[in-house]
């Protein structure tokens, strides 16, 4: 009976310790840094700034997949540690000497493959500091993205229909661990094909 | 004779210092304290005017009051109108600020300033990113 009770502690204070570990108090003040011009660090540590990926985008058609042809991918929704980073435009994308091009639905398409490189800087800029209050916070949190693993989901990003308009792609499933080292500026994703229904 | 000159400059010499130790008694007093009254943070550096009014303050600290003289016509000269500067410094990471009020110390004051979280403060940068956005904005 005793031997019972034990067991049946130690499960409850197992549970208890996975649902702290869990809590998001856990994620901190946040998974990212600041860029204040303002702030003086004689510190020559290098510390992480960007993350890079690449998003291709395609459409299924007739078995074959078909790219999506737009100057650049937009807006795109990065999390890390449930912490969003500032939207990211990918780099332009040069689509009048792209080859093999064709209007599918709403969209300019090439089979050739496409991909829209994206670079995420982590440092975000603060709002307009005017108190103690916040500068105070600011230097508090200064640096957040240590070195350590991290979550990081690419939650959206806005495709370009043939007329131009934005049209956003929710990407749920989209998550994958960051390894933030020391002295290492920035990490590569890698590649992540999406297909648009 | 000679025994009566220097005795009578003696006293002169005496009298002359007498009298000064009296005027410089007479000079006007004012003081100022700074309590750093923002948590986890350290303030350095502190300065009022010219005057260095504290090295450090740890969160809750307050200076011990600094006292400045009043010499009508020459450096110190009270009243003084100033802002607060302060360094804001956490580990290696530090911003130099300065209170947007500016406080006046005049004769027999005894100022008190407490940096606040709501205390407006400024940096000289501040107007490089104003001049900015205006012409952002044009």
């Amino acid at each position: 009976m005793k031997k019972k009770t034990a067991l049946f502690g130690f499960i409850a204070l197992l549970a208890f310790a996975v649902f702290v570990s869990c809590s998001t108090d856990d994620y901190g003040n946040g998974a990212y840094s600041y860029d204040e011009p303002s702030i003086y660090s004689p510190s020559d540590d290098i510390l992480f700034s960007e993350v890079l990926l690449f998003i291709s985008p395609y459409l299924e058609s007739e078995g074959q997949k078909q790219y999506i042809v737009m100057d650049s991918l937009c807006n795109l929704s990065l999390a890390v540690n449930k912490m969003t980073w500032d939207l990211t435009d990918s780099y332009f994308l040069d689509t009048l000497h792209l080859h093999n091009k064709k209007t599918i639905g709403a969209y300019r398409t090439t089979s050739d493959e496409i991909v829209y490189p994206v670079v995420v800087n982590v440092r975000k800029h603060p709002d307009n500091l005017t108190t103690a209050g916040q500068y105070a916070d600011l230097l508090l949190n200064y640096v957040s993205l240590w070195p350590g693993s991290y979550v990081c989901q690419i939650k959206s990003f806005d495709i370009k229909t043939a007329s131009g308009e934005l049209e956003k792609v929710y990407t749920p499933n989209l998550a994958m661990p960051i390894e933030v080292k020391e002295n290492v500026t920035s990490t590569n994703l890698g590649t992540f094909e999406v297909r648009i229904d | 004779m000679k025994a009566n000159k220097i005795k009578n400059a003696i006293a002169a010499t005496a009298l002359f210092i007498f009298v000064m130790s009296l005027m410089s008694c007479d000079n006007d007093k004012a003081h100022i304290r700074v309590m750093n009254a923002l948590p986890n943070i350290q303030l350095k550096y502190i300065s009022f005017d010219d005057y260095s009014v504290a090295y450090s303050l740890l969160p809750g600290e307050t200076s011990d009051a600094y006292e400045i003289v009043d010499y009508p016509g020459g450096e110190n000269e009270l009243p003084v109108t100033s802002v607060v500067k302060f360094y804001m410094t956490k580990g290696d990471n530090q911003v130099y600020l300065e209170t947007k009020e500016k406080f006046t110390l005049d004769k027999d004051d005894n100022l008190f300033i407490r940096i606040t979280p709501e205390t407006e403060l400024t940096n000289g940068l501040d107007w490089g990113r104003q001049t900015l956005k205006l012409s952002e904005e044009e």
